[in-house]
């Protein structure tokens, strides 16, 4: 099984604290939240933010200087040539009810761009793409469509996006944006309420289109609430053993910068845990340990050999060996 | 930056600037892309190193304490003391050129022992300036009890090091201890050269709508600008009881005037931990702002603040 990429630096590209500002900050009926950022110039680089699909961004919702962790977000849609990006997000915390209240002009303070982003994976065939986000997981998906489209992948080529929402007011205030990215047969809405599209979740749309997954899909991208990626996930290797399978994780996060160990994952095959935030956000599917609820950190043991055990007989050796 | 300001000497080691960061909260690799490492900081103290591999607690390992820091219980996860020797320092000392100090933890003073000696001992061990002790650890001899809770266990952690190596020695002391003057002195006195105060204390959460506590492992340790006046505390209670031995201050450092307020308090030199995670660039507004305030203050070098806040 392929286990892609190895080198997590190499993905960090221009990373740099760039000043923000609000350019709209809109509520839908639904309670999902549309913000608009401009990102300045790197304050340390002096140059411009270059995201890459999949890369995430940790958001400063500190007001003067009480103390409050960044907040992790991917990027949905970025516009180069205006230097502005949007978020999509729903109120389901302090740091969310906060930027809710951000209006046109306020300001923060973002770093960026973390992480590794999907064109990391070799191998992704957009056209034998098949995407499933879940409700703000449609973020860094999108994202990775529209990064297509700007380098002119035609209709034909692009991937098939199967987004799953609570009901169709959820998605209405997105499809204006949603319609000038994907082709309209590549766009698959999923209602719970069954208020529009496919009555049922993402999962569910796969279980009644078995034949058109198995035959026309090689990669799938998993983004959206944990409970959704585990149920994805497992679906997916149901009915693709051989695809390759990509999540995009959003563990509790405290620092984004690899430094904190707070947002671990397990690996599978007793391979030491990994942090989210250096080694993804964007994984293998396989290479994740998985329950029900989402990821874990596994089985919490180190397999013997996976690093050297070091004893009194270590020291011992080396004397003899004369080191030193 | 003005390099009389900043320059300090923390027994026998010459620091460019006396702001380093705190143990684990500082990934030496990120960081290094944001900032120029040197000389914005004094030296870069590694995330605590146990003798082997450890996968570390289930999550949830930290919890958010809005507007006054964190818990976390990490659970020392790390690749052991071997991969970082071979591997780890040498990837440090090629990204930077700041003296490296070695966070150390052990479950019995034997085995902190059997580290300094291998340390000592290994072609790598060069790049290591100086080693911190962590003590905030169980001692198997004690059964499981906290090592730095007893001033008698931590003498022989430290002694035990002693004996194996010259390189500085620093400890830093955990506020879960009933004496920690008693245990400061107990470290000076068995050949401890710095003594960093202080680590972060336990701490729990309960998460109300789950009716349960938030961290996998129930307590962990609180950090964040709520630790700082009890580090304050701490600092100067030792600085008092030892006016000759230096202090590196931590907990709850945000800004320039914390860390005046440990310098005043009698600290060498100060690590700024938690905040590194809401703020990666508090250095440079950190090193900034001091030079500002020493200018307006009328201040040649920072290291004349240090203990002016003591009674002697």
């Amino acid at each position: 099984m392929m286990h892609s990429p190895a080198t997590p630096p190499n993905a960090y590209t221009r990373l740099d604290e760039y000043r923000v500002t609000v350019r709209f900050n809109a509520v839908g009926p639904t309670g999902l939240y549309h913000m608009r950022l401009h990102f300045d110039a790197g304050r340390l680089s002096g140059a411009p933010h270059a995201p890459r699909p999949g890369q995430f961004m940790m958001l400063d919702i500190q007001d003067d200087r009480d103390f409050r962790f960044r907040r992790p977000f991917s990027l949905m849609s970025w516009n180069p040539d205006t230097q502005e990006g949007d978020v999509i997000y729903k109120i389901v915390g302090e740091g969310t009810q906060r930027m809710a209240q951000w209006q046109e002009g306020d300001q923060s303070l973002v770093l960026s761009s973390l992480g590794v982003a999907f064109d990391d994976f070799k191998n992704i065939r957009p056209k034998r793409t098949l995407m499933l986000a879940g409700g703000v997981g449609l973020a860094p998906l999108l994202l990775w469509a529209e990064a297509g489209r700007q380098q002119d992948w035609q209709d034909d080529e692009m991937p098939t996006l199967i987004f799953g929402v609570r009901c169709h007011e959820e998605v209405k205030p997105l499809m204006a944006h949603l319609s000038t990215i994907m082709p309209l047969d590549k766009l698959i809405l999923c209602t719970d309420d069954g208020s529009f599209g496919f009555h049922g979740n993402v999962v569910q749309w796969m279980d009644a289109h078995i034949e058109q997954v198995k035959y026309n899909y090689e990669n799938i991208l998993v983004c959206g609430p944990n409970p959704m990626m585990a149920a994805s996930v497992k679906k997916s290797y149901e009915l693709l053993p051989e695809a390759q399978v990509l999540v995009s994780l959003e563990n509790h996060m405290p620092c984004g910068t690899g430094a904190c160990y707070g947002c671990v994952v397990g690996q599978s095959e007793g391979r030491p845990p990994v942090k989210v935030c250096e080694v993804g956000p964007v994984l293998e599917a396989s290479r994740v340990c998985w329950d029900t609820h989402g990821p874990t950190v596994g089985a919490f043991v180190y397999e013997k050999g996976v690093y050297p055990h070091f004893s009194a007989d270590t020291v011992a050796s080396m004397t003899t060996r004369g080191q030193g | 930056m003005n390099a009389a300001l900043f320059h300090t000497s923390l027994g026998g080691l010459a620091l460019n600037s006396p702001i380093l960061n705190a143990s684990g909260t500082f990934n030496a690799d990120v960081f290094s892309r944001l900032f120029p490492l040197s000389p914005t900081l004094g030296a870069l103290v590694t995330k605590t190193v146990t003798p082997n591999a450890s996968a570390g607690n289930p999550q949830q390992r930290t919890v958010e304490l809005p507007g006054v820091g964190m818990l976390n219980s990490i659970g020392l996860q790390g690749r052991g003391i071997i991969y970082t020797m071979e591997r780890d320092i040498l990837e440090w000392a090629n990204a930077h050129n700041l003296p490296i100090i070695l966070s150390l933890s052990a479950d019995s003073e034997e085995s902190f022992s059997q580290m300094a000696t291998y340390i000592n001992k290994h072609p790598n061990g060069t790049h290591v300036q100086a080693i911190e002790l962590n003590v905030s650890c169980p001692n198997v001899h004690a059964g499981g009890a906290l090592f730095g809770s007893s001033p008698e266990w931590v003498a022989k952690a430290v002694s035990a090091v002693r004996s194996a190596t010259d390189k500085p020695l620093w400890v830093k002391l955990s506020p879960n201890a009933p004496d920690l003057v008693g245990v400061a002195s107990a470290a000076a006195d068995a050949g401890a050269t710095g003594l960093t105060a202080i680590n972060t204390i336990s701490g729990a959460h309960v998460d109300i709508r789950r009716r349960k506590p938030s961290l996998s492992r129930i307590s962990g340790g609180y950090s964040g600008p709520g630790l700082k006046p009890i580090a304050i505390h701490h600092v100067l209670n030792i600085a008092k009881a030892h006016p000759n031995i230096p202090i590196i201050g931590v907990g709850g450092i945000t800004c320039a005037e914390d860390v005046i307020e440990f310098m005043m308090a009698g600290c060498t030199a100060v690590q700024v931990g938690t905040q590194c995670f809401a703020t990666p660039a508090v250095f440079l507004d950190i090193m900034d702002d001091l030079e500002s305030w020493c200018e307006r203050e009328g201040v040649k070098q920072l290291s004349d603040l240090v203990g002016c806040a003591v009674s002697r």
